[in-house]
């Protein structure tokens, strides 16, 4: 009862009707052409690069990190941008995928992504001594400030295009854009200590974890194609 | 039954082939693909969606908005990425978005006006076809809709399980679990029905 060949064209007039319809609005709204996306990426990066060094000058740059040996801030900076990098691979689809990753690989990003951060950062509390005292707001503001660039190019990447899990998708983008963000608060931050990490560098990303759900929503799912109903065409 | 589920991979693989190679050239900008694109994706999608909804109207409307989003959508696909998970994971979407119970409904009204419909000498070879795919097509609305999704996908559509957990959003296990589940309830609604 309910198979193809009912509604196969060749069998079908109805079904006919309906590829004549298809093809007919695809002519309508012409759809440009696959070419090479690099440039428009790469603009993109640079742009978002350079609004996030903007803002980090803006705050007063490397001088306030300025007691903090190069090495320390070289391997905290290597281990933050290491992370990232893994939580970008992860939050977008693959290679060779039209579909967002597994839903348990986003969730491991989206909630491991702070928690690595935190914990990396304490890890350094064990050798360095912090040479002043900060509650964590300006840290929590640099990194609000900055996260948004990278989580724009991360959904440039895959707007409108995810069928299966925005909201987890965007919660993933959010925790990368988020540990992009923790690499420019690190060359400006020296400071270690548990409170301080937690305020102003694990709970921003958890709140852009939050925000990239929302927002990954209205920005990555697929939307219904605005045509009428097949059936009222006139099939 | 090996040789035939062989020459079925056989014909399954070079249908996907076909499409990915038909769905590259469009998205190089050879617009004479879409059609054989469609010819090639349509047939599927209107079984999935027919299957999953019992209704041609939601078929339909399916079917137009999954290829009008490929189109809408060509010059992002990737090159060399598989177009019918994604084909797949599109109408899914869209059929989540019609599910409500009028589906059910929509199924009932139908099988009643083909019922009507049907007449002439080829009625009562076709009769127990048709009550045997309306049972399946009963049970299967009966089902967990998460059971039904990985069923569909997995033993009726022949997808393999870790296409059709990403298609579905989930993981391979669950996909896995949720097919067997759903072929379990309706191994024991046969054997009720035939006891």
């Amino acid at each position: 009862m309910f198979t193809a060949d009912a509604l196969h064209p060749a069998l079908d007039p109805r079904a006919a009707a309906l590829k004549r319809q298809i093809l007919e609005a695809a002519r309508k709204s012409p759809a440009p052409r696959r070419k090479s996306r690099k440039a428009q990426g790469a603009l993109l990066i640079g742009l978002a690069l350079a609004a996030m060094f903007a803002l980090y000058f803006q705050w007063g740059g490397p001088l306030n990190a300025a007691s903090r040996s190069g090495p320390i801030t070289a391997w905290v900076l290597l281990g933050t941008a290491l992370l990232a990098s893994v939580a970008t691979w992860l939050s977008l689809p693959a290679r060779r995928s039209m579909l967002p990753r597994p839903p348990h690989l986003l969730l491991a990003v989206a909630l491991g992504v702070p928690v690595m951060v935190g914990a990396w950062l304490g890890l350094w509390s064990l050798v360095t001594v912090d040479p002043f005292v900060r509650f964590g707001w300006r840290c929590l503001g640099l990194t609000a400030a900055t996260a948004p660039w990278p989580f724009a190019v991360l959904v440039w990447a895959s707007r409108r295009l995810d069928p299966v899990s925005p909201q987890l998708s965007g919660a993933a983008m959010g925790a990368a854009a988020g540990a992009w963000a923790a690499v420019m608060v690190e060359l400006w931050c020296p400071l270690t200590s548990a409170s301080h990490v937690l305020v102003g560098h694990v709970s921003p990303l958890l709140l852009l974890v939050g925000a990239g759900a929302a927002l990954g929503e209205w920005t990555l799912r697929l939307r219904r194609v605005g045509t009428p109903r097949a059936s009222r065409l006139g099939a | 039954v090996d040789q035939n589920d062989r020459q079925l991979d056989e014909a399954d693989r070079s249908l996907r082939k076909r499409a990915d190679r038909l769905m590259e050239r469009y998205a190089d900008g050879d617009d004479s693909a879409f059609g054989q694109l469609y010819d090639v994706l349509e047939p599927r999608l209107t079984r999935f969606a027919l299957r999953y909804s019992g209704s041609s109207a939601d078929a339909e409307d399916v079917v137009q908005q999954t290829m009008l989003q490929i189109h809408l959508n060509r010059h992002n696909f990737k090159a060399g990425a598989p177009v019918l998970p994604w084909a797949y994971a599109i109408a899914h979407n869209r059929l989540r978005d019609l599910r409500p119970a009028k589906s059910r409904r929509a199924f009932e009204e139908r099988a009643a006006q083909e019922e009507e419909a049907m007449s002439g000498p080829l009625q009562d070879v076709a009769y127990e076809m048709k009550v045997r795919e309306q049972w399946l097509a009963e049970e299967l609305q009966r089902l967990d809709e998460k059971q039904r999704d990985a069923f569909l996908l997995v033993n009726v559509e022949q997808m393999p399980v870790a296409e059709a957990a990403a298609v579905l959003g989930i993981s391979v296990t669950n996909a896995k679990q949720r097919a067997f589940r759903a072929r379990e309830a309706l191994a024991a609604a046969l054997e009720d029905r035939e006891r």
